[in-house]
């Protein structure tokens, strides 16, 4: 083939004709996407990490001078890297194996398995903390569990070991049980992308299953894995709600939640907030751009069809238990949770020697409680209702037009997925700091707004991708097919492409009101007064307060908060069956 | 019924390879009730040129015309020119009877007369006992027919077909053909073709625009494009065909050709010059082999010798691969029997009518 003329090929390539049908496009992407999304996700971020760049009114380093010369606050940091490292390589340790068993063995039960396996994402563990304390002090239910079985002695001058370790442990597990399936998942959708043929080639080389495993698989699999620990480093390395619960102080986290809440903070507090963003987005960007890079197999479909390995009964067995006991793990501290909202009186026993509803009914009847959820409610349905109209638009963008900027769009929606929610409730308490022409509408004020731009923008990703997973699997065909008969852009939509992805956009809107109504961070951070305060600030508040029955009252909530979030997910997994995976990984 | 035109459309798409001209300056006039195909191999041109009669893509450059109208510039739903895809695109949330009525419905059609349309543009293809099912329930062939019929109940200008056929088995690709033509035929519309079926082209196309590398290589019947062809490519897409270069040594009432094996005579109206390199094409089916030589009587016949190296059957006709005496493999078709054909093996003479010797240009691929 042969070009013509430059002048006649530019000519051809930016005919008018052509790019008449995208202007209508980018002005919407423009209007509803980049402006918001530069106001409430760009912004706050600039400001959190800006503002610590600001002394007396000028640019300067000095609160960064004042934080890195501050022994405490290094500590801190070090603690949240160690504590990070060690919830990932939990992670690591309970998902790889139970994802190559899945992915290499066929044996009874495994669908189940799955599926359950994700169960854990739903128990925030947030909730599950409430618990923790209880099942792994000191004098806790495991060490009488341990004393039964002679394992422990407890009595005078005989201390039982403290499996929370001060609380560090219990952070790090109740981290690592809440996000390992999400590694689950990176795993699995990186060993299932292997073609068998490379596994076979080794074998058929020499190399044994385990020196296959570690040269072939684990390399080819080192995208997904990575993609799904970067995730979890992020999301422990600024974990608020489960320090606060464990009362471990000595962390990052906990020590801007303070400052932030307590009307203490300064342009130090800001060099923290840009610490924290730095060190998480130079973990996402590693983790996609670098560890996480795919490696060319040459080809990207399988070649040859792999024989999975069927199990006989003590093989299946084996598989059973070793899921069964990390799921077992998984929802102890969730069960303790339930024990603990329908105990009446739990001494020094291992389960509770009388229970009553009496709790669960008094979250309903009790002002406070009752206000919190009211408020959880108005909060999650609004910002639910902007994620998916924002979150559908930007997926149809992303999708099937061909405007400029899609990928930066694209880019730009998943943010707020690298972006941990201390840091964006740091810069929304910036923005609409006393001073500010948005105070009105902060913390002190009435935050509302506030609550409902923070939930929305966090969840964004959420909706953007369930959306857009219906829409790549609706082949373009059938909307050109409409417009070929007659119906406009907006009908064929409304009549052709929202009926194919309702069970995607439903599913999407579920999950997305369901994570909304269980936000800790901005929740904790922006809900200052009582009247304002969602039910994850209301939990905590129950909590800490400590006296009477509060601790109680807290686990009843939260136990209203696993019911919610359990049913939105098990009906997001019928309408979206095998594809629910795919909204929570990388 | 109404003509269809299109004047210098180009289109050209930015790769990471340079500039793809995908559509180069084509100019075709299609007539009303024309049955016309667009055929040529993968990657052609062809649906991208359909693509942009529909009004799926806009030309970078040119003019689209459905009679007097200029519809460049109208969106695909203001064209009214229906289409049957590829994949059918049939909507799985509808019913059989729902995707056909859409057509009629967007046309603003009362519902009593929409669902006239729908029950005749079924009974059409038969499929009228499938109305309340979705596509998901229907073979691939009852998927294409409903297809058909929702194009059809469009009461369309012209229809559009981007190979319609190419998901059915062969058997029922073959009774297709016959049901497509009929309906197409019965329904009087201005109707436009892709297929890269060679056969499909010949047996249902009044005329046929052969595509290569995004432009329009010849047009004409079917007759005209295998018996006439323009050029090496031609020949060679449409049908089988023996080729062979040589120089024009000859003119008159004959061409005389020198090639290496030999000399062979052309009839042709257009007498190529005198010393010019020309190529010769002559399609299996017109070569007489025998097994012996010898002299065939009179005419105008090319005598050429060679060795049969293989032999094929086909069912109603055997392909003899012969080797010439510079090597070149031709292939010969012999629907004599197996006891006169020669064999593997032996020595054969091709006969070869000088009116089925076709001169195409030399080089170039067209």
């Amino acid at each position: 083939m042969t070009d013509a003329a430059p002048a006649e090929l530019d000519k051809l390539l930016k005919a008018p004709r052509a790019a008449r049908g995208r202007a209508p496009a980018l002005l919407l992407a423009v209007a509803f996407l980049f402006v918001p999304l530069a106001a409430f996700l760009l912004l706050p971020i600039c400001l959190a990490g800006g503002s610590g760049f600001v002394h007396e009114g000028a640019p300067s380093v000095y609160w960064f001078g004042r934080v890195l010369g501050n022994e405490m606050l290094m500590r801190q940091l070090l603690n949240g890297v160690a504590l990070a490292s060690a919830t990932t390589l939990l992670c690591f340790v309970l998902a790889a194996p139970l994802a190559v068993v899945r992915a290499r063995c066929r044996f009874r039960g495994q669908g189940l398995l799955s599926v359950a396996l994700l169960v854990p994402l739903i128990l925030p563990p947030f909730v599950g903390a409430l618990s923790i304390e209880r099942l792994l002090s000191r004098f806790g239910v495991l060490n009488m569990v341990l004393e039964k079985l002679g394992l422990v002695a407890i009595g005078p001058g005989q201390l039982p070991p403290d499996w929370l370790a001060g609380g560090f442990a219990g952070v790090m597990v109740m981290q690592a049980l809440h996000l390992f399936p999400i590694v689950y998942l990176n795993a699995s959708a990186a060993l299932a992308n292997i073609d068998p043929a490379h596994v076979q080639a080794a074998r058929n080389l020499g190399a044994g299953p385990v020196r296959t495993f570690f040269r072939v698989t684990l390399p080819l699999m080192r995208p997904g894995l990575f993609a799904g620990g970067t995730i979890v480093f992020i999301w422990s390395f600024t974990d608020i709600g489960t320090p606060l619960i464990l009362k471990v102080r000595d962390l990052l986290p906990v020590t801007l939640f303070g400052e932030l809440t307590g009307h203490a903070y300064t342009g130090r507090t800001f060099s923290l907030v840009f610490i924290m963003l730095a060190g998480a987005l130079t973990m996402y960007a590693m983790g996609k751009f670098v560890f996480g890079r795919r490696i060319d197999a040459g080809s990207s479909k399988a070649t040859a069809q792999d024989e999975l390995r069927k199990l006989g009964p003590l093989g299946t067995g084996l598989a059973w238990l070793g899921f069964g006991v990390v799921l077992f793990l998984a929802i102890l501290p969730h069960v303790g949770v339930v024990l603990y909202a329908f105990a009446d009186k739990w001494g020094s026993t291992i389960l509770p020697s009388r229970y009553t509803t009496r709790h669960m009914t008094g979250v309903l009847t009790s002002q406070d409680t009752y206000q919190s959820m009211l408020n959880s409610l108005q909060y999650a349905g609004v910002s639910t209702g902007l994620d998916l109209a924002l979150g559908g638009l930007a997926a149809w963008l992303i999708v099937r037009s061909r405007v400029v900027g899609r990928r930066c769009l694209d880019s730009l929606v998943m943010l707020p997925l690298a972006v941990p929610g201390v840091i964006l409730a740091a810069g929304y308490v910036a923005m609409t700091a006393p001073g500010s022409w948005l105070e009105e509408i902060g913390p002190d004020g009435r935050p509302f707004a506030i609550l409902v731009i923070a939930y929305a923008v966090r969840r964004l990703p959420f909706a953007v991708r369930g959306v857009s997973a219906g829409l790549e699997q609706v082949p373009e065909s059938l909307e050109e097919a409409a417009r070929n008969l007659g119906a406009g852009r907006a009908k064929t939509i409304w009549r052709i492409t929202v009926p194919l992805i309702a069970a995607n956009i439903i599913a999407a809107g579920v999950l997305t009101f369901a994570f909304a109504m269980l936000e800790v961070s901005d929740s904790l951070i922006l809900a200052q007064r009582p009247g304002d305060y969602p039910i994850t600030k209301q939990i905590y508040e129950s909590f800490v307060t400590g006296t009477g029955e509060s601790q109680n009252v807290a686990a009843a909530l939260g136990v209203y908060g696993m019911v919610l979030l359990g049913g939105t997910m098990a009906l997001a997994s019928a309408l979206l069956g095998k594809r629910l995976g795919a909204i929570f990984r990388a | 019924m109404t003509q269809i035109r299109l004047q210098g459309v180009t289109k050209i798409y930015e790769s990471g390879k340079g500039l793809l001209r995908a559509v180069d300056d084509v100019s075709i006039e299609i007539a009303s009730g024309e049955l016309f195909f667009l055929l040529g191999p993968s990657g052609c041109g062809k649906t991208t040129l359909l693509r942009i009669i529909a009004g799926l893509i806009p030309p970078g450059a040119g003019r689209v015309f459905f009679g007097e109208r200029d519809v460049t510039d109208l969106p695909p739903e203001r064209r009214n020119a229906a289409m049957v895809f590829q994949s059918y695109a049939l909507w799985p949330h509808m019913t059989v009877a729902q995707n056909v009525e859409f057509g009629p419905k967007m046309r603003g059609l009362p519902r009593r007369r929409r669902r006239n349309v729908v029950a005749e543009a079924l009974a059409s293809v038969q499929m009228q006992d499938f109305s309340r099912r979705r596509p998901t329930q229907l073979s691939g062939g009852q998927q294409q027919r409903v297809a058909v019929a929702r194009a059809l109940a469009a009461g369309a200008e012209c229809l559009l077909f981007d190979e319609p056929l190419s998901n059915l088995d062969a058997r029922l690709r073959m009774h297709m053909r016959g049901e497509l033509w009929r309906l197409v035929k019965s329904a009087g519309s201005t109707a436009v073709y892709v297929t890269h079926d060679q056969k499909e082209a010949l047996s249902m196309a009044d005329r046929v625009a052969v595509m290569n590398e995004g432009a329009i290589v010849q047009v004409g019947t079917p007759e005209e494009i295998y018996n006439c062809p323009v050029t090496r490519f031609v020949a060679d897409f449409v049908g089988e065909a023996n080729f062979i270069d040589g120089m024009v040594v000859g003119t008159g009432q004959r061409v005389l050709i020198d090639t290496p094996v030999g000399q062979l005579q052309a009839e042709t109206k257009d007498a190529p010059r005198l010393g010019s390199a020309i190529t010769c094409c002559i399609r299996p089916e017109r070569i007489r082999i025998t097994p012996a030589p010898g002299s065939v009587g009179f005419g105008a016949w090319s005598i050429l010798r060679a060795a049969v190296i293989s032999e094929t059957y086909l069912g109603e006709m055997r392909q003899l691969a012969c080797r010439l005496t510079n090597g070149d493999i031709w292939k010969a078709s012999t629907m004599g029997a197996r006891e006169t054909a020669p064999r593997p093996g032996g020595q054969a003479t091709l006969v070869i009518d000088a009116a089925d010797v076709i001169l195409v240009p030399h080089g170039g691929k067209g």
